[in-house]
């Protein structure tokens, strides 16, 4: 038979236990009433931006690569190249602004989401990718060289698209969020180079700058860092085409603090 | 039209639970938002006929998911002892989402990851023990025991640091 003190015990037991429950119950869950669940022939999200890292900023996927592959250190010694390349990275996933010029090679999708796709055989073409973050919104505008423009508009939720000046595209996305520099998995990037082997890294240092490759047998991406500026400023990919031949498919540079307001990112082309 | 297989109803009608469950597991909203969304695409059109509890069919595939992504970010670890290290008894009357998840984060990483999956399951997905117990492939008195491990030893450690 229990005694007094083993009951208050018990009971005192008990109501701790209520309280741990009542810490873990959550009270700032967010609504799930903005996810609109559609099993459209659009890619998910998610998927729309891991395609738009293949064609529009290649820079991140260099950029995750070298994320995953090597990490922040918290070493209070002079920097080695790898704490400055994680120092970069870093500056470009806080940066409020950047903007990426590019060239590649890429032959025309007929998705109006994805309208171009990387391809050694393909056509060159160049481009700009602006970055946005503002108030906690986040945008992200394409503009290529004949004249398509594509924007992200995480303020306004919607996805646009226009051919010459002429909307072609507008529709909402029920979540907008530039995932491209949070794709932090070794698989996403692999995926992105559509095989599975390891990748090899190379760094070497000239001066201010590093240089880092990474490898894999049937392409190559490359970036080059500002050890003083702690900054990625270049860097781009090659591949191997249907001859086997080596070809430049992409090359990127980066300008940090570009200044864009929301209306500039977010304004119809002229 | 088309009618909604049952695990598509089942999503729709537990959505809320399903993202808060995976908020909390992951962390990030836009993350427990992909996951939620890769889950749906990957389940819909499922022939769902031979399954006999479809909600505890997709808490165990969400689960999974959740486990996956968090092993390709490289965060799963095994017990962090100093979880609750340095915790202050003003982290436990958070004020926002950010501040909750980490807080709950912390007081669950303390413990083993079966007992927290299992409170994860039971609070944040309001799952009964005997679904606990078939999502987890568990028997019904080990999903309550480690449901009650769990709670005492967060109990223990916290009475430790004088926190309740």
């Amino acid at each position: 038979m229990k005694t007094n003190k083993q009951k208050n015990d018990s009971h005192s037991f008990q109501d701790l236990d209520n309280r741990i429950e009542q810490i873990l119950t959550p009270r700032f869950a967010p609504s799930a009433n903005d996810i609109k669940l559609e099993a459209n022939a659009h890619p998910s999200s998610r998927t729309l931006w891991l395609n738009i890292l293949r064609f529009g900023s290649v820079a991140a996927a260099l950029v995750i690569g070298m994320f995953v592959l090597i990490g922040p250190t918290n070493k209070v010694v002079a920097k080695t190249p790898e704490d400055v390349i994680a120092e970069a990275l870093t500056s470009l996933q806080t940066s409020d602004t950047y903007r990426v010029d590019f060239q590649m090679n890429a032959k025309e999708n007929s998705d109006i989401m994805q309208p171009y796709e990387i391809d050694p055989n393909g056509e060159r073409i160049s481009g700009t990718l602006t970055i946005l973050r503002y108030e906690g919104k986040e945008y992200m505008r394409i503009e290529w060289s004949n004249n398509i423009v594509q924007l992200f508009d995480g303020g306004q939720m919607r996805y646009k698209m226009w051919r010459n000046g002429e909307l072609v595209c507008d529709m909402e996305r029920s979540t907008i969020n530039l995932k491209l520099l949070k794709l932090a998995s070794l698989d996403d990037v692999k995926a992105i180079f559509g095989n599975d082997e390891d990748m090899k890294m190379q760094i070497e240092e000239q001066g201010d700058n590093i240089h880092l490759r990474a490898m894999i047998e049937h392409g190559e991406i490359a970036g080059i860092f500002s050890r003083e500026q702690g900054k990625l400023l270049e860097c781009g990919a090659r591949a191997i085409d249907k001859t086997g031949t080596w070809k430049k498919v992409l090359s990127a540079k980066i300008e940090y603090n570009h200044p864009i307001t929301v209306e500039q990112i977010t304004a119809s082309p002229k | 039209m088309k009618t909604p297989s049952q695990i598509e109803h089942v999503i729709t009608s537990e959505l809320q639970a399903l993202y808060r469950y995976a908020c909390y597991r992951l962390g990030s909203r836009d993350v427990a938002q992909d996951i939620i969304h890769e889950l749906y695409l990957k389940l819909h059109g499922l022939n769902d006929t031979n399954i006999q509890n479809p909600r505890c069919y997709i808490y165990r595939a969400l689960s999974n998911s959740c486990t996956q992504r968090l092993r390709n970010q490289n965060k799963l670890s095994f017990v962090d002892i100093t979880a609750l290290n340095d915790l202050q008894a003003e982290d436990l009357n958070p004020t926002n989402f950010e501040q909750e998840q980490a807080l709950i984060s912390r007081l669950l990483a303390a413990i083993p990851d079966e007992q927290s999956e299992v409170i994860r399951l039971r609070i944040h997905g309001e799952c009964s023990f005997a679904d606990i117990a078939e999502i987890l492939d568990i028997p019904l008195p080990t999903a309550k025991s480690r449901y009650r491990y769990g709670i005492e030893h967060l109990r223990q450690e916290m009475q430790k640091q004088n926190l309740i």
